[in-house]
């Protein structure tokens, strides 16, 4: 400023008073702190997943006993200083099994979300680039969705003997069309871009397309579908198990040990509880997990799911 | 027919327009409705063909019976008036009572006794022991009934009146001309109750109304004997396979009476002041592992014994009762404790310390390779479920590969009369229970007989077991009975005929405003008030 | 206009043809033979290849679905393997509960979840709308049943204001057939409660950052009027997509509330048919739920056309 021009002040406009220095200046945090502020929704969902991951495999390193033992003297103790989470109505102890359950419940989470994105992926990488097939492929994997989820697996399981790989593949089946309409929708909207019509022209072979520009970006709609489908698949287990339609009575699916204890849940709520809670904390952190990459990944997406 | 039910639905359920009640309820204002909630779903509904509880406990509301067992199973006349037998014993004749009707409105006559009896014969132990004896049986005229054999059979009211399944139900002639190996589709009989087949929804619910034409007798009523007379107008069973459902069905007042509460759920229903709960049988029960004789792996006796050494009925009974110590017994017997014939010989196996190395011995010298056995779980029937945990558990324990069968109480029903083996539709165990009623001697036992392939599901070969049972119907004084029954019991345990899991009691519990429900092997409908 | 709708329809066969394929290929390849359960137990191997070849059962594949499939549209589906009523005779004793519970969910789902998410997403970014959707997709975390016997516990035990279990006909009056399908519905519910209110905000959220939408509010218009007239009226499309969709999730839901409350619907006959492996039942459960699910979608495509005169095929 010089002498010449007149301050704002002398000019007549009003000032606001210098800010004391108190206020931090705003910095970019870096490192995990960082990571949380920006994704909340994501950082809750990886720690409460990790958490179970972490009980999943260390469950027999974390006080647990034989998960099948039973001891019918001792059956349906309340939770306390032998049976953590009380004994069920055969004198196992809730805890084990919970901890264990959790190993199955996970597998089978796990196993339906990656088969039925991967299935789901190559038939609809197929559907949408094979124009021929697309129509018969559709068709079919709009039949397969007419039929509710649960009645589809329902009826599977109908067929075949319990077992965890049958509940696996009765829900899988049950869940790709829709990760197939997905990746489908993806390679259509790709085709028409520019760039893969330049590849077109220049000759690229249809592998390598896929490949280098259509299949990169289905990774992330895929990744947030696959995450849904897996507390999707969780909740389809224990309703199939409760029924009795889904992984054998002896194994302890979380499922499982909630279908034992319908009959007492008047006297012993806590064999209905504490699988149920478990269940529910797993399947919220893979839902908040896919709420959270939804977000990170492209917020444009947010609509479209 | 079927789509205007399907249109019927849809159109109940389309008139959501709030015009509060519509059409007249299907029961009358005022009439009495006893809600009950059976111990297994009614699949199906033919006491001759399938000899399960449930549908013997419906059966009995429907049918009539020519003799019936009192509270002191001794047998008495129920539609039958007068009875003659000829002095050598071999010439029975029956006397039909006056003015007894089905439900379609046709008299009931002595034809239709005598097609009848001729269907149940060929399916019950002592009905197949009276056909191998007779020489006639025919309707003499439209009251009378005669039956002549060849060797004289004292016992035959008491075949006639026994609770033991299947029962002497008489129907309509064209009804028990049916093959007895197939199942009837007309439910009509003389019972005091009339089946309401329109308002039957398998698995959900079963409905029967009062038979304005049933003429009771005139003595007081007492388990199948004397006047059954109805003091309410309809009865409805209500399905529930859970239990805690029904516990809380039975709080609510939603339903009155509860044939099988599990006793977990006894101390609520307990200390609710409108709910009474007691014994429902002072015989108890006789909890039942069933072996398939006919298939490896257990048609080796040493494979049955591997399993009966090993088998604690400790375990299966706390399962089964729970905690409560004072509703269970062990029992080295296939009959009833506290009855004159009860006897432990022969049970030295089912005592003592449990021994699993020995089992594991006895496997390996059967020549136990790893077989899968598959086990018949109904779920639907809480002890079934529980002793069906233990067993796969025990199984497991003595080396055997378990194939577990999770499944209903209909389908056991059904799969258990398959004489295929376990690959191809067979079984090779499955889990029941006999009420004590029927374990006091062989002649309702049919569980305990051993006559190969007309024996019970299992079908155990053991001419020796015959061979007692032939000489307790000989016998001639209690002392000659209780003696072949220790033989009996002895030879039994040696074939292991099948094994019992175990003595208990169960409960039933009822509201407080109902009236006249007593004990017994079964539940009795007649005598029973709602106020 | 009309063409749409033809078109739109006939779109719907070829699906049903493949569904009914599916489910006929079910019955076609399961285990346990029809023949021996009707010969009975007594019967010889002779009897049951009679039996076989008397029902027609050792035809070809295609044969056989081609007249199970004239059948299955002159209205049979067969009879029960267990029982021997007929399907359709079993489904339309059961049909009026199922109905009633699903139809009462939806009321009930779409009245409590669209204003939720209108809320939320006017007030979005706040404390009810963190809230609102904290809940939301705790809504989907927690399976049926348990919030199904959580609910029966507190309200029909505790403390007795409703039924704990069962279900009175419409016949015998509206206040006690509500009474025995509120706590059910609840539970089936929350589920699709979760799932509209999170379609209802997002929509909500970039329909309100629309240009006219400021537009309105410049007019002078009341919050509720742009809420509820202008706003969710382009915003219906993508809900009523889900409404659409989520009636998958009440089908199968509906399976395990009927069994948590003793109702006596089609969900407790699809358990009873499965426990038994009684096919014809549950073929026929699986082709009519599929054959109305196909249906509501068909109406919600329609329904589009109606929202939005923008949307032609």
């Amino acid at each position: 400023m010089n002498d010449q021009t007149p301050t704002a002040a002398q000019a007549g406009f009003a000032i606001a008073p210098e800010l004391p220095d108190i206020l931090p200046p705003v910095r970019e945090r870096r490192g995990i702190r960082g990571f949380v502020r920006r994704h909340p929704t994501l950082s809750i969902g990886l720690f409460l997943l990790g958490v179970m991951l972490f009980v999943a495999l260390l469950a027999p390193w974390l006080g647990t006993v034989d998960p099948t033992a039973l001891a019918p003297i001792k059956r349906t103790r309340e939770p306390g200083a032998e049976f953590w989470f009380g004994s069920d109505a055969y004198g196992r102890d809730i805890y084990s099994r919970v901890l264990f359950g959790a190993r199955i419940s996970l597998a089978i989470g796990f196993s339906v979300a990656i088969i039925a994105s991967l299935l789901g992926l190559v038939i609809g990488l197929v559907s949408g680039y094979v124009r021929r097939l697309d129509g018969v492929v559709m068709r079919v994997m709009d039949g397969v969705m007419s039929v509710p989820p649960i009645l589809l697996a329902i009826a599977l399981m109908a067929l075949t003997r319990a077992s965890v790989e049958n509940v696996i593949m009765a829900i899988t089946i049950a869940e790709f069309p829709r990760v197939a309409r997905l990746v489908r929708g993806v390679v259509l909207t790709l085709r028409e871009q520019p760039f893969v019509e330049a590849a077109i022209a220049a000759g690229t072979s249809a592998p390598r397309i896929i490949l280098r520009h259509i299949l990169p970006n289905t990774v992330a709609p895929l990744s947030v579908q696959a995450t849904y489908i897996c507390g999707s698949a969780m909740i389809i287990e224990s309703i199939l198990s409760f029924i009795g339609a889904g992984t054998p009575p002896i194994v302890p699916s979380w499922g499982n040990i909630m279908a034992d204890g319908r009959t007492l849940w008047q006297v012993k709520p806590y064999i209905i509880l504490f699988p149920a809670i478990f269940l529910s904390i797993t399947v919220l952190a893979v839902n908040l997990l896919g709420d959270g990459l939804r977000d990170a990944l492209d917020p444009r997406m947010a609509k479209r799911l | 027919m079927d789509r205007r039910t399907v249109i019927k639905g849809l159109t109940a359920a389309g008139t959501l327009a709030a015009t509060g009640k519509l059409a007249a309820p299907a029961v009358a204002q005022g009439a009495k409705v006893l809600k009950f909630v059976p111990q297994a779903n009614l699949a199906n509904f033919d006491p001759i063909w399938g000899t399960q509880y449930v549908v013997r406990n419906a059966s009995q509301l429907v049918w009539d019976t020519l003799y019936g067992l009192d509270s002191k199973l001794q047998p008495k006349r129920q539609m039958v008036e007068s009875e003659e037998v000829s002095a050598d014993g071999l010439t029975w004749t029956f006397k039909l009572r006056d003015g007894l009707k089905f439900h379609d409105g046709e008299k009931v006559l002595a034809k239709d006794a005598v097609a009848s009896i001729g269907r149940w014969t060929n399916r019950d132990s002592m009905g197949l022991m009276l056909k191998a004896i007779q020489k006639e049986l025919t309707a003499v005229d439209d009251r009378t009934i005669k039956w002549v054999l060849s060797k004289p059979y004292p016992k035959i009211t008491y075949a006639l009146a026994k609770v033991g399944t299947p029962c002497c139900f008489i129907m309509p002639e064209r009804l028990a001309k049916t093959d007895p190996f197939k199942q009837i589709d007309e439910y009509i009989g003389s019972g005091p109750m009339r089946f309401v087949r329109a308002d039957w929804k398998p698995g959900a619910l079963a409905a029967f109304e009062k038979f304005k034409d049933y003429v009771p007798r005139n003595e007081p009523g007492e388990w199948w004997s004397g006047g059954k007379v109805m003091h309410v107008d309809r009865i409805e069973w209500v399905i529930m396979p859970d239990p805690a459902t029904a516990s809380a069905a039975l709080q609510n007042g939603e339903v009155d009476w509860w044939e099988t509460p599990i006793p977990d759920l006894v101390p609520v229903l307990k200390r609710n002041r409108n709910i009474k709960v007691d014994i429902a049988d002072p015989l108890g029960n006789i909890g039942a592992f069933r072996l398939n004789h006919m298939h490896p792996p257990f048609n080796n006796v040493k494979a049955r014994r591997a399993v009966q050494v090993a088998l604690s009925q400790e375990d299966y009974m706390r399962a089964v009762v729970g905690s409560d110590d004072k509703l269970w017994k062990p029992i080295p017997s296939f009959f009833t404790p506290g009855t004159p014939l009860y006897s432990e010989d022969g049970g030295e196996p089912l005592k003592g310390k449990r021994d699993y190395d020995l089992a594991k011995k006895l496997l390996a010298e059967a020549g136990y390779s790893g077989l899968a056995v598959t086990c018949l779980v109904a779920q639907d029937q809480a002890p079934l479920k529980a002793m069906g945990e233990i067993t796969a558990d025990l199984l497991k324990k003595i080396g055997m590969t378990v194939d577990f069968v999770a499944t209903d109480w209909g389908t056991v029903g059904q799969r258990r009369a398959s004489k295929n083996p376990p690959g191809q539709g067979g079984w090779g165990m499955f889990h029941t229970w006999h009420a004590g009623a029927d374990c006091v001697n062989p002649a309702s036992h049919i569980a305990v007989r051993a006559s190969g392939d007309k024996a019970w599901f299992g079908w155990p070969d053991s001419p020796e077991v015959e061979k007692e049972v032939a000489a307790w119907y000989d016998a001639k004084s209690l002392d000659e009975e209780k003696t072949t029954i220790a033989r009996l019991n002895k030879a039994a345990m040696e074939h292991v005929v099948f094994i019992p899991t175990g003595f208990y009691f169960g409960y039933q519990a009822w509201r407080a405003n109902v009236e006249g429900i007593g004990n017994g092997p079964l539940p009795w409908f007649w005598g029973v008030k709602k106020t | 206009m009309l063409g749409y709708i033809v078109r739109r329809v006939l779109a719907t066969i070829p699906v049903m043809a493949i569904v009914a394929l599916f489910v006929f290929s079910l019955l076609y390849i399961a285990p346990g033979d029809p023949a021996v359960v009707i010969a009975g137990d007594q019967a010889s191997l002779e009897d049951i290849e009679r039996i076989r070849t008397g029902l027609g059962l050792d035809r070809p594949f295609v044969v056989r679905f081609a007249e199970w499939s004239l059948q299955v549209l002159s209205g049979d589906l067969g009879k029960s393997m267990f029982t021997g009523l007929p399907v359709t005779e079993l489904i339309g004793q059961r049909i009026e509960p199922t109905l009633s519970l699903m139809m009462v969910t939806l009321v009930l789902a779409v009245l409590v979840a669209v204003p939720i998410g209108v809320l939320a997403a006017w007030r979005a970014g706040g404390w009810l709308d963190r809230g609102f959707m904290a809940l939301a997709v705790a809504g989907f975390s927690v399976p049926v049943f348990v919030v199904g016997y959580l609910l029966a516990y507190v309200f029909a035990l505790q403390l007795d204001w409703l039924p704990v279990q069962g279900y009175t006909p419409l016949a015998k009056g509206l206040w006690p057939w509500l009474e025995n399908l509120i706590l059910p519905a609840i539970a089936l519910g929350f589920v699709y409660i979760a799932l509209i209110a999170r379609i209802t905000r997002a929509t909500m959220l970039e329909v309100l950052s629309q240009d006219y939408i400021r537009t309105a509010r410049a007019k002078g218009l009341g919050e509720g009027a742009i809420l509820f007239v202008h706003a969710l009226k382009n915003a219906a499309v993508p809900i009523v997509t889900v409404i659409g969709i989520g009636v998958a999730l009440l089908i199968g839901g509906a399976v395990v509330t009927e069994s948590v409350f003793a109702i006596p619907g089609l969900g407790r006959l699809t358990i009873d048919a499965i426990v038994r492996r009684d096919y014809p039942v549950i073929q026929g459960i699986v082709l009519m739920f599929s054959f109305v699910y196909v249906l509501v979608n068909l109406v919600v495509d329609l329904i589009y056309t109606a929202l939005d005169p923008r949307i032609r095929y």
